[in-house]
């Protein structure tokens, strides 16, 4: 478990907006590319686009679903907006016990058997980070992020973002990571997208290694006095 | 030899306490290491008992009740499951929101921030920190949930037990003593004696002790050897540890070796100096004794003994030298009377040749003075100024006959016989006889000038003296025994003396031919005619010697007086 720093520099280095005509195109699509300050792709960065025009459809959004397999939480890193249900489906062979203490959301699902468990399911209804852990396996770790706008998009391994259908109009655009320090005040751009011209941005961030339990059984401390 | 084994023992002792301080040196410089590395193990176990308490599930819900007397209970409860002295915990903005030992205030801050930084980078820390004026060690680990939400940290009192049952472990004491200006009490825990911890802190804070790793203690006259180690040392503060261990103790055993050798070299100097002395005893002094007996001996002293009374080598060398300085003495005496009693030369031809009786065929010229009627000089006076007269004369003419080598045969009252040519001859011997005579009736004058106040008359002598093969050597028995010489030459001279007084003839000196030819003829002679003498079948021819011819004026004499008859 390392956490190096608190700083993490979001730094916007190049952005084109080619999207130049008019405001009430629709359904135009907008690519990012996160990238770490050493250029690597960034894996699991959120980005957010909030209309500055508030027109936004209050469709219930459908539910989410956060896997555990093998251990693990399927996915890491899963965005989803506020009044999502996410169930919590066990695909592994034995028990597991999850919870969160963010203050967004507490919840804790104890011990549950292998299998779909309808009942699993937490309503997230306020927008911020949950992190969410299972007290069995002090490895096993995600995070949710809860957002107000239905467009956003999680980045692949590659750094990739695509948020699809975007309505013409100017937006806010907004990154998150995990390993961004709570501290690091929200980092966003004005983008306007139409014409079913995509908007093509570039986030660059400066990220440290997160704090995880290793799966080794054995915890290994450091030399403490030399 | 005892100087050599006082070296020796004293190198020894050296030695073996240098090696005995270098041992303990390099056994304390081990042991600061182990107790370092004890400590640090201690901490990770510690860390480690930390790091479970803090994956509670029940904990973490707790916490996240976010009451402070709930979360200060489970603490006092985690606190009771490891026996910890103290638990606290530290949110991630470094404050102390709630501490054990501190159960009422929150958002206490501890110097601890090295430890923190510590703990921000590997996610586990261990420092030792000071708190209400204890020391503790403690340990640092995030309270995940799963994310870092605190941090957990446990301390455990280091007090003089722990030290205790380390000291099992590194065979030496222990003193914990933190080096800040700021703290009062600086001796965190010993296994030493409260005094004894002082005495050492005391040493450690001075000059050289603060530089040097290595210092020594002197406490109770006992030598402590102690080496420091840094235990700690981060937000202002120095942690050291400093191990002890008395010299005294490590050289026990040597202490036992130095007993016997001390002991062994006093045995051995003793023994030395018995034998010293009885060597200078049985050796060096006799020895000494006896060479100065020796050079007693050389300087002619032969009546030097020496005493020593041994029965060994030395012993005998000494009755040997004993029974030589009493021969020595014994043969100087004899020599000496010898010389007294006979003439020099016949005493020096004794002990040459050896005492033997027998004699020799040899020509030899007798000489016989008397003093012309001395019975009646010598009448009506005391005997002793006869002898006194006597001697005077005697002196007188037997130096006058030793001058000329004459040997002076015996004294026959107031008449002297002396030899010329016994024992050795030489070619002038009637040379001497003569001159012997010429000079004792000069010398007679003197002697009469010196009688004169005693009221004797003068005296007068007659001398007859003649040459002839007589036989000379040693005669009498064998107890005793006389070196003289018989035959007719004797008479011959004896009867010449006696004619001397002859109104016939009334002269000083008769000579016979017999030593006038032999002479070297420079004399003034008188033919006196042809006597007879009684065991003689032929006449001898005679003459009166008066004095020496003037050299080369005077024809020789013996022929040209010879010739007058």
């Amino acid at each position: 478990m390392r956490q190096n720093n608190y700083f993490i520099t979001l730094t916007v280095i190049t952005f084109s907006i080619l999207c130049m005509f008019a405001s009430h195109c629709y359904g135009a699509n907008l690519n990012a590319f996160i990238a770490d300050d050493q250029g690597a792709p960034v894996e699991f960065a959120v980005v957010t686009a909030t209309a500055t025009s508030s027109t936004i459809n209050s469709k219930k959004p459908a539910d989410v679903i956060i896997d555990q397999v093998d251990k693990e939480f399927i996915t890491y890193v899963t965005a989803i907006q506020a009044g999502t249900t996410v169930m919590f489906p066990n695909n592994d062979k034995i028990r597991h016990h999850i919870y969160s203490f963010s203050e967004v959301k507490k919840f804790e699902i104890p011990l549950y058997p292998p299998g779909v468990n309808a009942d699993n399911k937490v309503l997230f209804d306020k927008p911020g980070v949950v992190v969410i852990g299972c007290n069995i396996h002090d490895w096993m770790k995600a995070y949710i992020y809860v957002v107000e706008t239905p467009y956003f998009a999680t980045s692949d391994s590659k750094g990739n973002i695509l948020i699809n259908d975007l309505p013409d109009g100017q937006y806010d655009v907004a990154v998150w990571h995990p390993n961004l320090a709570p501290k690091t005040p929200p980092q966003t751009m004005k983008v306007s997208v139409g014409d079913k011209n995509e908007g093509h941005i570039k986030f660059t961030l400066r990220l440290t290694q997160q704090w995880r339990s290793r799966r080794a059984p054995i915890f290994q401390g450091n030399a403490l006095y030399r | 030899m005892g100087l050599v084994q006082l070296v020796t023992v004293v190198f020894i002792d050296t030695v073996m306490t240098d090696n005995a301080k270098a041992q303990i040196y390099e056994n304390l410089a081990v042991g600061g290491n182990v107790f370092v590395e004890l400590m640090s193990r201690r901490a990770r176990q510690l860390a480690q008992m930390t790091h479970v308490l803090s994956m509670d599930f029940a904990f973490k819900n707790a916490i996240a009740t976010s009451d402070h007397e709930t979360i200060i209970s489970v603490l006092e409860n985690l606190k009771n499951r490891i026996n910890a002295h103290v638990v606290m915990l530290i949110s991630l903005e470094r404050s102390v929101t709630a501490n054990t030992m501190h159960t009422e205030s929150i958002n206490d801050t501890i110097q601890m921030a090295a430890a923190l930084t510590e703990a921000e980078r590997h996610g586990e820390a261990s420092a030792i920190v000071t708190m209400d004026g204890k020391t503790y060690q403690i340990t640092i680990v995030p309270l995940l949930a799963p994310d870092p939400i605190a941090w957990l940290c446990t301390g455990f009192e280091v007090d003089n037990r722990l030290l205790s049952e380390l000291k099992k472990l590194i065979l030496a004491d222990v003193t914990i003593i933190n080096m800040s200006n700021t703290v009062r009490k600086p001796i965190v825990a010993s296994t030493l004696p409260l005094h004894a911890s002082d005495t050492l802190l005391k040493s450690l804070l001075g000059v050289n002790a603060k530089e040097a790793d290595t210092f020594e203690v002197n406490y109770k006259n006992e030598i402590y050897v102690s080496a420091k180690t840094t235990l700690y040392k981060a937000d202002g503060q120095t942690i050291v540890t400093v191990l002890q261990r008395s010299l005294n103790d490590v050289l026990k055993p040597f202490y036992k070796l130095r007993k016997i050798l001390y002991s062994f070299f006093i045995l051995t100097l003793l023994l030395s100096i018995l034998v010293s002395f009885r060597m200078a005893r049985t050796v060096t002094r006799p020895v000494s004794t006896l060479v100065e007996g020796v050079r007693e001996i050389a300087k002619g002293i032969y009546n030097h003994r020496v005493e020593i009374a041994q029965k060994d080598e030395i012993g005998e060398l000494a009755e040997a030298f004993n029974v030589m300085s009493i021969g020595l003495e014994e043969k100087e005496l004899v020599s000496d009377l010898l010389g007294k009693v006979i003439s020099a030369p016949i005493a020096h031809e004794l002990l040459k040749k050896g005492v033997a009786l027998g004699g020799e065929q040899r020509q030899v010229t007798i000489l016989f003075a008397d003093i012309r009627d001395f019975t009646t000089i010598s009448e009506n006076r005391p005997p002793k100024q006869i002898l006194t007269l006597l001697n005077m004369y005697i002196t007188k003419m037997s130096a006058i006959i030793e001058r000329y080598g004459g040997v002076i045969d015996k004294y026959i009252g107031d008449a002297i016989m002396a030899l010329y040519g016994a024992p050795i001859s030489s070619p002038d011997d009637a040379d001497r006889a003569l001159n012997s005579a010429l000079d004792m009736v000069e010398a007679l004058t003197g002697l009469n000038i010196e009688i004169e106040p005693m009221g004797f008359a003068p005296l007068n002598i007659g001398i007859g003296i003649n040459t002839d093969i007589v036989l000379a050597g040693n005669m009498g028995s064998k107890s005793r025994l006389n070196y003289t010489v018989i035959g007719d030459g004797v008479n011959v001279a004896s009867r010449l003396e006696t004619l001397t007084k002859t109104a016939e003839f009334n002269t000083k000196i008769i000579v016979s031919s017999s030593t006038l030819d032999k002479s070297s003829g420079q004399y003034l002679t008188r033919p006196l005619g042809h006597v007879a003498v009684k065991g003689k079948s032929d006449k001898v021819t005679i003459y009166a010697l008066d004095g020496h011819t003037i050299p080369a004026a005077l024809p020789p004499a013996p022929q040209g007086n010879q010739g007058r008859y």
